[in-house]
């Protein structure tokens, strides 16, 4: 099969990749370790599949959709990314507080998840900057 | 056009992701509005009063503009540190100096001294520097002239180094390289070289005397190891025993140095860990040692003032300084050798060692002391000890079996300290009450010196019995015991002072924790003694007894110096009822809360006992493993919350309309508490208890609005001068402001060792006033947390700084009074660490285990002393204007890192509720360190008992809620109590003061809050106007589009 996605159609994917990989780490940080047996906020969850969705559609459905919608999913996807970066960063904001403000209280799993949480915020500023690249894009697809 | 899309299609991305950002941004700096206030020293809240009326102010701060505060902060710190320094040798009356010698100081220290504590309690950094108050600075200010090429070879070497910089708090003023545990750094003679070939031209043009100075650096989080010296790698770190705690090669060239080059040398400890000094103390060309501990940023002026005589050294030590500071049985469980087998099975990440001490008692002069009269006494094979367990007069550890000697184990013992005069003491009399509850004891003191005035301690020690019954029971007996003591005022040559001291008889009795379960009294005789040290006056129980220095007595004792009397029958009931009359039995030797290991593990620990010193000497109780209840409770989740109990009594969120600040200084009784409290709903406290990381959350039923609140024993750690008011009126604000004291501090006092050894109850009454209670009021800082009064267990604590002494009563009587001092001033006190903290390593977790008599006679005996409020100073009696005070105790307390026995010590119900609650009667305020509303610290079990806040960040518990709690009566019942606590506390503090119906809290824009609402102003208006402008263009070409398609 021949690939009809140009540069800023493979950046829209590549996004969706990112995503999910920071999905995941988001999802193994919230629920193994020091944050074991706590409940997980599902929303990023929730979120983050629909940015994917929106991000993998877009330039595989891109000459169907045509080029004002796929552009829009590609809005709603990278919007939809920064909102759930936003409270990945948040929930882990204590764990910081607790390292940087008294240094020698918290127990070595806390700054595992800490570290693994900034691995999967990484990802996601990648997705989010891979999206916003593919939005300067006038089309994903080749001619 | 299509370009124009694309192009805004980006931008509005981007500029969306910077809006979400900037929202992010603001709701997490919403949350600790505290904390970034105490990074970027910003003011984001503040509380006004429309009007206020002279009654609104129940505390009076006597500062009333910022140079007053400052001068009468620094009026303060250099006359309690002139009180704090102990003469230990001054031999052929070396000191005093002239006031205008010429002095060579020597010794890296000299030049950089530990000032104070390296975190918590810091020495405020702009006091010292920008008010210049260092020591060469302060030596000269006082008349002294200083070798210039000694300053200046340190000088040269420490611009080398880096200067500290802040941590969480303030940025203590010491160099970073040299403020480490693991090393001693000094210079040799050819580093010094290095720096300034000619260091030595002047010592003849300076030598009335060299001042050695040598010391060790301690704070929280450091720590001290012993025999972590004499490694292949530094032989400049060798010292004798092998210990960082003893003298190191190159700090002995230094005083080599000295020796050789001056008639006269004086050797000055900064160190508040005590040092191996008897090198010191047998070299007879070091003609003086001077203890100094942490003298604090104006301390040096008061250094200066007992060197050259103005004020004669009154400080004794309120610790043992041993001749080797490892070789004794508290030594032997400690660190972090004994980790838990399978601690990594459990998950809460907080489960990692124990400390067994099963030492018991005897620990510091107590040990030291009863081994002692056990060998004078030729019992208990007390003189017989295995390899390792005692000390060769070298100072090395022994190592084989061997004979124990008190003059080989101690330097000086707890207690000791000289003076440039001479005094006599005698015991009057002893009227001991029909009750057995106190005892008065007179005793006169006269200087019977012919030159110096001086303050002279009183110092009254104990004797109880040692009998077959105890033997039987594990009921150890310390030789002596610390009951009491008093200070007199300065005292000219020819003057003396009666004191009568009214004992407190309850710290007589012993904790019989196997068969009576309370504590006891035996039958038997009895004696009280006052001597200038704890082996003195033993040494005069001794000489009452019959003995001499012919039975191995270090010295002959004075039997004048003692009363004997006899209780003849067993006493099991005076004492098995607490001050408030509550039963005292067992509540740490069995079941969940024991602090005594053999409770989860039948049979396992022997505890040291003085009827066999050799065969029970402790062992390091390593290997053992979790499981069972053990491990439920380790893992800090062992108490259910019910779901369908009845709990319609209960009442939240009632609308009565009254305001916390009608209650202020309700007393307890109160019955309008009722009302109030059932105005405030469990979310309420739920919200109130996770807010308390140097913060008092606002409860808005009862209409308060919330504080700061702020570290530690030694003044705010956060805030300064600039921010202080004075009756609701900025400092700032007022005509003449000194803006140059803007940065000034109010940590300027020397360390709480410092003060402890200054053995004077009035003093530490004055520190609380103002270290704590002036600075509660002029930075509205209701609550600071301190004073730290946890027991030196050891000499290897790097944070035993912060703490008074390894004595319960020196400690306990010190911390009352600090504590009722800040108390005077409405500061609501948190006194930390409640309990049994006594290293920084593994703090966060390890498991503190104890029989219970040693809990209860040594750090809980301390604590109580300031919880119930005891120990009030002689001259206090019958002066009305201390009528109000010792009335009540302790209004707030901080748990410590460290679990009592297996669980967290928050939801220790023994201490917390049984003993500290119920026998004690403490009613106020018990907030945690640090855990936040996380499982370390079991919430809902510490909220069941007594726990009022979590220090910290966050909540992650999933049942912090009000649903989870609202149908467990029990949780309800604690709830309210819990609450009652909280309001009655502020109520009896300063948090109310200038609080009346028209205060309110009102929200400032910080530099914080403008930047982040800016951005998200800005950031809000560009997004907007590029999605319209990208939606609008989208639009624009579809409809074109549809035309052309037409």
């Amino acid at each position: 099969m021949k690939l009809k996605q140009n540069l800023f159609g493979y950046l829209a994917l590549g996004s969706a990749v990112c995503a999910l990989v920071g999905l995941i780490i988001y999802i193994v940080s919230s629920t193994t370790g020091y944050m074991e047996g706590r409940e997980m906020d599902a929303l990023p969850v929730l979120l983050t599949i629909v940015a994917i969705v929106c991000l993998v559609a877009a330039p595989l459905l891109a000459e169907k959709l045509g080029r004002s919608l796929a552009g829009a999913l590609l809005f709603v996807g990278e919007v939809l990314l920064a909102v759930s970066l936003c409270m990945f960063i948040n929930a882990r904001v204590d764990h910081f507080a607790d390292i940087v403000f008294i240094p020698v209280n918290y127990p070595l799993g806390e700054k595992t998840t800490l570290i693994v949480s900034i691995v999967g915020f990484v990802f996601y500023i990648l997705a989010i900057l891979a999206s916003i690249v593919a939005a300067f894009g006038e089309k994903l697809i080749k001619d | 056009m299509k370009k124009a899309i694309k192009v805004l299609r980006g931008l509005s991305m981007i500029s969306a992701l910077a809006l979400a950002g900037s929202i992010t941004a603001g709701v997490i700096m919403e949350q600790y509005p505290t904390s970034l206030d105490q990074v970027f020293g910003t003011l984001s809240s503040q509380v006004v009063s429309e009007e206020t009326s002279e009654a609104d102010w129940m505390y009076q701060s006597k500062f009333k503009t910022i140079q007053e505060a400052v001068e009468g902060y620094k009026e303060f710190a250099i006359r309690e540190s002139q009180e704090t320094y102990a003469l230990l040798k001054n031999q052929g009356n070396a000191l005093p100096l002239s006031k205008t010698a010429k002095i060579t100081l020597m010794g890296l220290r000299s030049y950089t001294p530990v000032y104070g504590n390296s975190a918590g309690s810091m020495p405020d950094k702009a006091t010292l520097e920008q008010g210049q108050n260092e020591i060469f600075r302060a030596f000269e200010a006082r008349g002294f002239q200083l070798n210039p090429s000694m300053l200046a070879a340190y000088e040269s070497y420490c611009s080398t180094l880096t200067r500290q910089s802040g941590g969480f708090g303030a940025p203590a003023p010491e160099y970073k390289e040299i403020s480490v545990t693991d090393d001693i750094p000094e210079l040799s003679l050819s580093e010094l070289r290095s720096f300034k070939s000619d260091f030595n031209k002047d010592y003849a043009a300076y030598s009335d005397a060299a001042i050695v100075v040598v010391g060790r650096p301690g704070g929280e989080s450091k720590n001290y190891y012993p025999e972590t010296m004499n490694k292949d790698d530094k032989a400049e770190n060798d010292t004798v025993s092998g210990n960082v705690l003893g003298l190191s090669v190159e700090e002995r060239e230094i005083i080599e140095e000295a020796k050789k080059n001056f008639d006269k040398v004086i050797v000055l400890v900064n160190s508040t860990n005590p040092m191996e000094l008897g090198e010191l103390e047998n070299d007879k060309d070091i003609d003086a040692v001077m203890w100094i501990g942490y003298p604090g940023v104006y301390g040096f002026y008061g250094v200066a003032d007992v060197l050259n005589g103005t004020v004669s050294p009154s400080a004794h030590l309120g610790d043992t300084f041993a001749r080797n500071t490892a070789v004794n049985p508290s030594m032997v469980n400690f660190g972090d050798s004994t980790t838990w087998t399978n601690a990594a099975d459990y998950k809460n990440g907080n489960v990692n060692t124990y400390l067994i001490q099963s030492e018991g008692i005897y620990s510091g002069y107590h040990y030291y002391e009863t081994r002692y009269m056990d060998v004078v006494n030729g019992v208990s094979g007390a003189a017989t000890a295995a390899a390792g367990t005692y000390t060769n007069a070298d100072g090395t550890r022994s190592t084989k079996d061997g004979t124990w000697n008190y003059a080989d184990e101690v330097v000086y013992p707890f207690g000791y300290g000289l003076s440039y005069t001479t005094f006599s003491q005698s015991l009057d009399s002893v009227k001991i009450m029909g009750d057995k509850k106190t005892a008065e004891v007179t005793v006169t003191v006269k200087n019977t010196g012919d030159t110096y005035s001086g303050k002279s301690v009183i110092q009254l020690y104990a004797q109880s019995p040692y009998t077959d019954y105890d033997k039987q029971n594990n009921v150890e007996k310390s030789a002596v015991q610390l009951m009491d003591y008093e200070k007199t005022k300065t005292l000219a040559p020819g003057d003396s002072q009666t004191i009568t001291m009214q004992v407190d008889l309850s710290n007589l009795a012993s904790y019989d924790y196997t068969k009576a379960k309370t504590y006891i009294l035996d039958a038997g005789d009895y004696f009280f003694a006052i001597g200038e040290n704890s082996h003195d006056a033993l040494n005069n129980i001794l000489a009452a007894q019959g003995k001499t220095t012919s039975n191995g007595m270090t010295d002959n004792g004075d039997a004048a110096k003692t009363y004997k009397w006899t209780w003849a029958d067993f006493d099991d009931r005076t004492f098995s009822t607490s001050a408030n009359g509550t039963a005292i039995t067992n509540h740490l030797t069995e079941g969940d809360y024991a602090m005594d290991y053999n409770a989860f593990q039948p049979g396992a620990i022997t505890y040291l006992t003085r009827s066999n010193w050799n065969g029970t000497y402790p062992k390091a109780w390593g290997g053992f493993t979790i499981s069972g209840r053990l491990g439920e409770l380790l893992d800090c989740d062992f108490i259910d919350i019910k779901t369908n109990d009845d709990v319609s009594a209960f009442k939240w969120g009632t609308n009565s309309g009254m305001k916390l600040y009608e209650m202020k200084g309700a007393d307890w009784k109160d019955d309008r508490w009722a009302t109030i409290v059932d105005q405030v709903t469990i979310a309420e406290f739920l919200n109130f208890a996770q807010k308390a990381f140097h913060n008092i959350a606002p409860i808005e039923s009862v209409g308060y609005t919330g504080n700061n609140a702020d570290d530690g024993p030694g003044g705010s750690d956060t805030h300064y001068f600039k921010e202080g008011t004075y009756q609701g009126k900025a400092y700032s604000e007022m005509s003449g402001y000194d803006e140059s004291l803007g940065d000034y501090g109010t940590r300027v006092a020397p360390s709480p060792t410092n003060l402890a050894y200054a053995w004077n109850k009035e003093l530490a009454f004055e520190n609380g006033e103002i270290i704590l209670g002036e600075t509660s009021l002029i930075l509205v800082l209701p609550i600071i947390i301190g004073p730290g009064a946890n027991l030196h267990r050891h000499a290897y604590n790097g944070r035993g700084g912060e703490y008074y002494s390894e004595d319960p009563i020196l400690s306990g009587y010190t911390c009352s009074a600090v504590v009722q001092g800040a108390q005077s001033k409405g500061c609501l006190v948190n006194i930390k660490h409640a309990a049994f903290n006594d290293q920084e390593i593994n703090r966060s977790g390890v498991a503190v285990f104890q029989n219970e008599q040693q809990a209860r006679e040594m750090e809980l005996k301390n604590l109580r002393q300031a919880i119930e409020g005891n120990g009030k100073p002689a001259s206090f009696v019958g002066d009305g204007s201390k009528d109000n005070t010792y009335t009540s105790g302790a209004l707030g307390i901080m748990s410590s890192y460290n679990r009592i026995g297996a669980v967290p010590p928050s939801a220790n119900k023994g201490v917390m509720v049984d003993i500290i609650r119920n026998e004690w009667g403490f009613k106020g305020y018990n907030v945690t360190d640090f855990t936040g509303v996380s499982l370390k610290a079991s919430p809902k079990e510490s909220i069941l008992y007594g726990t009022t806040a979590f220090c910290g960040f966050g909540v992650s518990v999933d049942y912090w809620n009000e649903e989870s709690f609202a149908k467990d009566a029990d949780f309800c019942a604690a709830i309210k109590t819990d609450i009652k606590y909280i309001l009655y506390a502020l109520a009896n503090s300063n948090a109310m003061n200038g609080v009346n119906s028209t205060t309110r809290t009102v929200q400032l824009m910080s530099t914080w809050r403008k930047l982040y609402t800016g951005l998200e102003i800005g950031f809000g208006i560009t997004t907007g106007i590029l999605v319209v402008g990208y939606l609008a263009l989208e639009v624009l070409t579809l409809v074109r589009k549809q035309k052309e398609g037409k």
